[in-house]
Formats: C-alpha cells, structure tokens, sequence
C-alpha cells in the first residue's frame, strides 16, 4: 500500500516537474501536480482498495482450503480443519470467521462466501457437501478440488508476474516518450521561449499530458480487468 | 452505413439511441473546440489534429461495438466452461446428469439461467439429443457441442468409457477458453502500452507544427 503512494506521489512529482521544464510555467506545475494527484486519489478510494482486498482475498482463499483439507484428512472433523485454516491467513479473516462463532461447521463454512467471492470457494463448498454425504467418494473431489487450488495459486502468482512485467514495460515506454520530450526541448533551446508563447504548443502539452493520465487509468484499468477474471 | 452502425450497436446489447446521442454529443464538442481554439489562434494548421481526432473518436467508438459483441460471445462461453466445471464434478463424483444438470441453476445468471430454463423444458419433452445440440447453439462455440454430445452419450449409458470422454471434451474446451483468456489480457496489454508511442507521435507533431508556424512568422515578418 505504502508502496502505491509513493508512486502516486512521483508520477505527480514527475509529471508535473516535465510539464514545468516543457513551459516554463509555475500555474502548469502546480496544476499537473494536483490534477494527477486527484486522479490517484480518486481511483485510490474507488478502485484501488477494494482490488487490494480481493488480492489479500485470493492469497487467504487458497491458504485456507490447503491448510483445511491438510487437518481434515487427519481427522475428518471439519470444526478442527477450519481451525488449522485459520493459522496462515491475513487478521481480516481471523476476525470475520470469529464473527461467526455461534455457527457451527458447514453453515459457518457457507458464511464465508461473502467474504472469498471467487468460484473455486463453491467448488470447495460443493466438496464439503460430497464429503458430508458420500465418504466413498471424498476422496476422489477432495483430490479435483485441491487440483484447481494448485493452479488457483498457480494463477496468481503468474498474474502477478504479468502485472508487474506489464507496468515495467509501459514504464519504459512512456520515460522513452518523455525523454524525447525532453531532449526536443533541448534541441529548440535557442527559441524556446517563441515557442512557448505559441497558443498551440501550449495546448498541444495540455493535451500530451491529459492523454498520458488517460494512458495511466488505460492501464491500471486493464490491471483491474485482469484481476476481476482470475476472480471468477 | 447508418444500417450498418446500427446493427453493430444492436449486437452489442447497447441502447441504439442513447449511444447515437452521446457520440452526436461528442463530436459536437470537438468541433465546438475546434472552431474555438482557431478562432483563439486563427491558425490553419490546427485544422489537421482536431480532424484526426475527430476521425479516431469515431472509428474507435464504432471498434468498440465490436468488442462488445465479441466480448457478449465469449463472457457466455466463459460462463458456459464455469458452470461446466461444476459439472464436471458431480458427474465425477457419481451424482447423476439430472441433478447435475439442476444443480447448475443456482449458480448462473439470469441470462443463463433462462437457456438453462429453456433446455430443462425441452428435455422433458425430447429424450433425444436435440436439446443438447440446441442448448450448444446458444454458443458459437463447436467444443461446447462436443462436450454437449458427450454429456449425453454419458446420460444415455453411464459407461467409463462415456464418462472418459465426457471429461475429455470438457477438459479441451477449458483450455481453449483459459488460452484465450490470456490472449485477450495480453492483448490489452500490448493496446496500452502503444499509447506510449502514440503519445511521442504527439509531440513530434506539434513540435513539427510549431515549428513551422515560427519559421512562417519569421520569413513573413
């Protein structure tokens, strides 16, 4: 999280020192700064959180179905399995499953679809059920279920690997985009300040950095995208 | 060409008028801009970026119907293959087709929920595979038939043999579907990051453009 806020806070900076160096304009730097800050801000509280939640979600979810079936092939009881679950998984989840106390084990399971919204918690409710019902065959669904966990977790950390391979790569581009900028704009040294006081150029630079933050929500939007779909 | 737009909007599952104001309000605005940024600059030039605009605004609006449509097509296919996988299980786990088949209802939308509703009626009336091959038509999609075909094939003789290959087809049809997935998010990827290089192509205009009206100031007086 801490981490995110940084980035914010330098793609603001960043921003808004570019825009400064390519106008020579006070207003512009401040502007740019608290315009970029606002978007962030603003995709913090819409978005950002709640993917952010769905994350730590995800990781607990395959931890707990793990843990759950490694203490349930011990003994069978599924009030001592969902007790082992508990042990690796984030406070949010301690907290939410200790909220349920009065409930007792399939119906405390079922419970917690509000918290793991992800279809792999049905099956692994489906698998409970099996289990509860025909013992010949648990195993069988215990083995399926624990098979789409695997590639669950699988899953995950490829998406995360492919998130931040995606933002390493725009990053690239867009310091090369604006690298550019800068050593045009060092290359019309000599009349810059002509330039500057061209109405074009001032509003194709508005326009340049209206359309890298479009870029940003671009992206941080398809990042969403690919969140929501290893959700389902 | 209005016929065509409209079609195209249709198949999305967008409300036509709706969509034909906002794209009217659109590029009304950028012409409005337009005029009032030359009157501003009384400057020719700046003729050429708004048009360009104007023209990409346009064209990515009616590509986006497209998408649309082709995104419809595969959320239903996407969805279809997770239900399936629940399927899958039961059939596995010995619980037979019909209830497994019943069970799927609680778990789709009401889109699918209403195939579903329209194939449960059908299969009551029809014990052949029709209703099976009629529910796979809904998808265009020829693994989802293959799949269907199989599911009954296992629901008329529950043989190991049947079931293999039920699971088989089910099992191809998930990976098709995973793989385009991931098609689909590289694509994205790929979309956006050619935004970077679209933003350079800016600045190399305007620079260019600017440019030349100071040269044009300076050879004119």
């Amino acid at each position: 999280m801490i981490f995110d806020y940084v980035i914010y806070i330098m793609v603001s900076l960043l921003a808004g020192l570019a825009g400064y160096y390519l106008t020579n304009n006070l207003y512009f730097l401040i502007g740019t700064m608290v315009i970029y800050l606002a978007y962030f801000v603003i995709y913090e509280f819409l978005f950002k959180r709640k993917e952010r939640l769905q994350l730590m979600h995800n990781k607990d979810l395959t931890t707990f179905i793990h843990d759950f079936f490694l203490a349930y092939s011990v003994d069978y009881s599924l009030d001592n399995a969902l007790l082992a679950a508990q042990e690796n998984v984030s406070a949010s989840l301690k907290e939410q499953v200790k909220m349920l106390e009065e409930f007792k084990g399939e119906e405390k399971l079922e419970r917690l679809t509000d918290y793991f919204s992800s279809s792999l918690y049905q099956l692994f409710l489906k698998t409970i059920s099996i289990c509860n019902n025909k013992s010949e065959e648990h195993d069988k669904a215990i083995s399926f279920l624990l098979e789409e966990n695997n590639n669950y977790l699988l899953n995950q950390k490829v998406l995360q690997k492919s998130i931040w391979r995606a933002l390493v790569e725009f990053s690239l581009l867009w310091i090369i985009s604006f690298s550019v900028l800068i050593v045009i704009r060092f290359a019309v040294n000599s009349y810059f300040d002509q330039i500057t006081k061209t109405g074009i150029y001032l509003i194709g630079i508005i326009f340049y950095f209206v359309f890298f933050l479009f870029s940003i929500h671009l992206f941080m939007r398809a990042t969403r995208g690919r969140i929501k779909r290893y959700e389902e | 060409m209005k016929n065509n737009i409209k079609v195209a909007i249709n198949r999305a599952n967008i409300n036509f008028k709706k969509e034909l104001t906002i794209i009217l309000i659109i590029n009304v605005f950028l012409v409005a801009t337009m005029v009032v940024a030359f009157i501003f600059t009384k400057n020719n030039l700046l003729f050429i970026p708004f048009i360009f605009l104007i023209v990409l605004v346009n064209a990515v609006a009616f590509y986006r119907y497209l998408f649309l449509y082709s995104k419809n097509v595969t959320d239903q296919i996407k969805e279809l293959t997770i239900l399936l996988r629940y399927l899958y299980q039961d059939i596995n786990n010995q619980v037979n087709v019909k209830d497994a088949l019943m069970n799927l209802k609680e778990r789709a939308s009401l889109k699918m929920n209403q195939k579903l509703e329209t194939f449960f009626t059908e299969i009551e009336k029809d014990q052949s595979l029709s209703p099976y091959l009629n529910l796979a038509k809904n998808f265009s999609s020829v693994l989802i038939e293959e799949v269907m075909i199989s599911l009954y094939r296992y629901k008329e003789n529950a043989s190991k043999e049947n079931l293999l290959h039920f699971n088989e087809s089910y099992l191809k049809l998930k990976k098709v579907v995973d793989d385009d997935e991931e098609r689909d998010n590289n694509r994205q990827y790929e979309l956006v990051k050619a935004t970077a290089i679209i933003g350079t192509a800016i600045i190399v205009m305007l620079v260019i453009i600017v440019t030349i009206i100071i040269v044009e100031e300076y050879v004119h007086g």
